[in-house]
């Protein structure tokens, strides 16, 4: 047992730092790109906020609320997304023995986890410098809702992983998806911004909880009347193991 | 240290045909086996499923002991990365950290010289080279070949050879091919594969003797349809519907 599990870590690291090593491999300081990538988006982002000022949350400011908004979001969707296109690239390695389809999209999801969490920490520093923000209420409340959202997107790929497998044009109808995920996921808002009638329905949503509480345990100024660790925990459960059983059934009838 | 195929069934075609037809095969670490089939037969297959890489559903897969992939399988090399890059990569994916893992393969593949090269920019003997010494010199209980032992260049590939060799008794290795005078100069034991099972012969010469026989009487029942089918003269009103 101990054994297995030593082997998994190995071939997991080595996929991970290949998965790092290849990114943007055909520039000159590759692997910076990606990480000036995400700062650059995040720049635009900001200066389209900061020209809405009226969006802005009272109490909060308003590059540091963008941050702790948008950064989770983007590792959610990333990981999400890019697990099933990390099978596909490395299809031939699962000519090597002791690969499997799974270790890629898992190898992916932690190379996104290594981009984005770096880049979460030096923005978020520097936007609390800059804004002169006070640190974090709850930094470890901080961290777990910031893995959390990092699992909802394995979680949430591991079921969209097989099921475009069997059905291809279901990857269409997830892309419509998406677009109304950011903008009913609490990135640029906070829930107490919309009609209270609609919060029955928006937290539904497993992100707009994480994001919620991401605010409540960053923001002395903010507490969350929605936000629930618990629906968090399990809808991470629910969807993992929906997904791992759609796999276990898919992985006969349509191969990876 | 061992790996045993049992009742092994798979199908090709959409499930019309047999691949393999409830086989059974067993491989002990220190032999050095050959496996003699037609071509198409399901020799790369059959390596494939020694080592895990091809799901069997029909049929039981048991190993005891370390196998490699089927050698010279290189599809996994980057051609951006150096080669030095390269060989780290399976280095740790099957737990050799250390830099003298590749210095040892570099070494063994004649490529110290461009250890930190882009591989893309390297000749293509140096890319087959490393092929083989990634496969071969990766510590493995069972080392797979699919075709040929070593290619490349004759200085290299007699080296290679004599490294291979030297794999037994600590290693074994599976040499699938349908060259018989190869098996006969490498192997102890050999597998005939025919109908979608194996026989096995502790004597080589029997072993090629069965195989030649094989190759003869499928060679006559292509070259017989062939006779038959023979097209029926046309004739020119027909053609034009007159």
């Amino acid at each position: 047992m101990y054994r297995s599990w030593k082997a998994q870590l190995r071939v997991l690291t080595a996929l991970t730092l290949r998965e790092i090593q290849s990114q943007n491999s055909s520039l000159e300081y590759g692997y910076a790109w990606a990480l000036i990538d995400v700062c650059i988006s995040i720049a635009v982002l900001t200066v389209l906020k900061v020209f809405i000022r009226a969006l802005s949350p009272a109490g909060m400011p308003p590059i540091l609320f963008l941050v702790t908004g948008i950064l989770p979001w983007l590792t959610f969707s990333s990981t999400a997304t890019a697990m099933e296109g990390a099978i596909a690239k490395n299809k031939r390695l699962l000519l090597l023995p002791g690969l499997t389809p799974l270790d890629f999209a898992f190898a992916k999801a932690l190379q996104i986890l290594c981009t984005y969490g770096s880049v979460f920490v030096a923005v978020a520093v520097a936007a609390s410098y800059f804004e002169q923000a006070p640190p974090p209420r709850s930094l470890i409340g901080a961290i777990m809702m910031y893995l959390s959202s990092w699992v909802l997107g394995i979680a949430y790929g591991l079921i969209t992983m097989p099921l475009t497998r069997v059905l291809p044009p279901i990857a269409k109808v997830i892309g419509i998806v998406w677009r109304f995920g950011l903008l009913f996921s609490g990135v640029f808002f906070t829930i107490t911004m919309f009609p209270e009638w609609t919060w029955p329905y928006l937290t539904w949503n497993p992100m707009i909880h994480v994001e919620e509480l991401m605010r409540t345990y960053w923001f002395t100024t903010y507490q969350t009347p929605v936000g629930s660790p618990l629906y968090v925990g399990e809808c991470i459960l629910g969807m993992a193991f929906l997904g791992l059983s759609l796999e276990r059934y898919v992985r006969r009838r349509v191969p990876a | 240290m061992s790996v045993t195929l049992r009742n092994i069934t798979k199908h090709i075609g959409g499930g019309q045909h047999f691949l393999y037809d409830h086989l059974d095969l067993h491989i002990e670490k220190g032999e050095r086996v050959g496996i003699l089939g037609q071509p198409k037969s399901g020799k790369s297959t059959l390596l494939r499923i020694i080592c895990g890489t091809e799901p069997v559903y029909d049929g039981q897969v048991e190993r005891s002991s370390t196998v490699s992939w089927p050698i010279p399988f290189g599809e996994f090399l980057v051609g951006s990365s150096t080669i030095a890059t390269n060989i780290r990569f399976i280095g740790r994916l099957y737990g050799h950290r250390s830099n003298d893992y590749v210095r040892r393969i570099a070494a063994l593949a004649d490529a110290t010289e461009f250890l930190n090269e882009e591989l893309a920019k390297c000749l293509p003997a140096v890319r087959q080279r490393l092929i083989f010494a990634l496969g071969a010199g990766t510590e493995f209980d069972i080392y797979l070949f699919d075709e040929n032992i070593v290619m490349g260049e004759k200085t290299f590939r007699e080296k290679a050879t004599q490294y291979v060799q030297s794999l037994v008794p600590a290693h074994g290795f599976v040499f699938a091919t349908s060259n018989h005078k190869e098996v006969s100069a490498n192997c102890d034991v050999v597998f005939v594969l025919d109908g979608g099972r194996v026989t096995r012969y502790e004597d080589v010469a029997q072993g090629v003797k069965h195989f030649n026989s094989l190759a003869k009487t499928q060679a006559a029942d292509v070259a017989e349809p062939r006779e038959r089918s023979e097209p029926a003269p046309v004739e020119i009103e027909s053609v034009l519907g007159i």
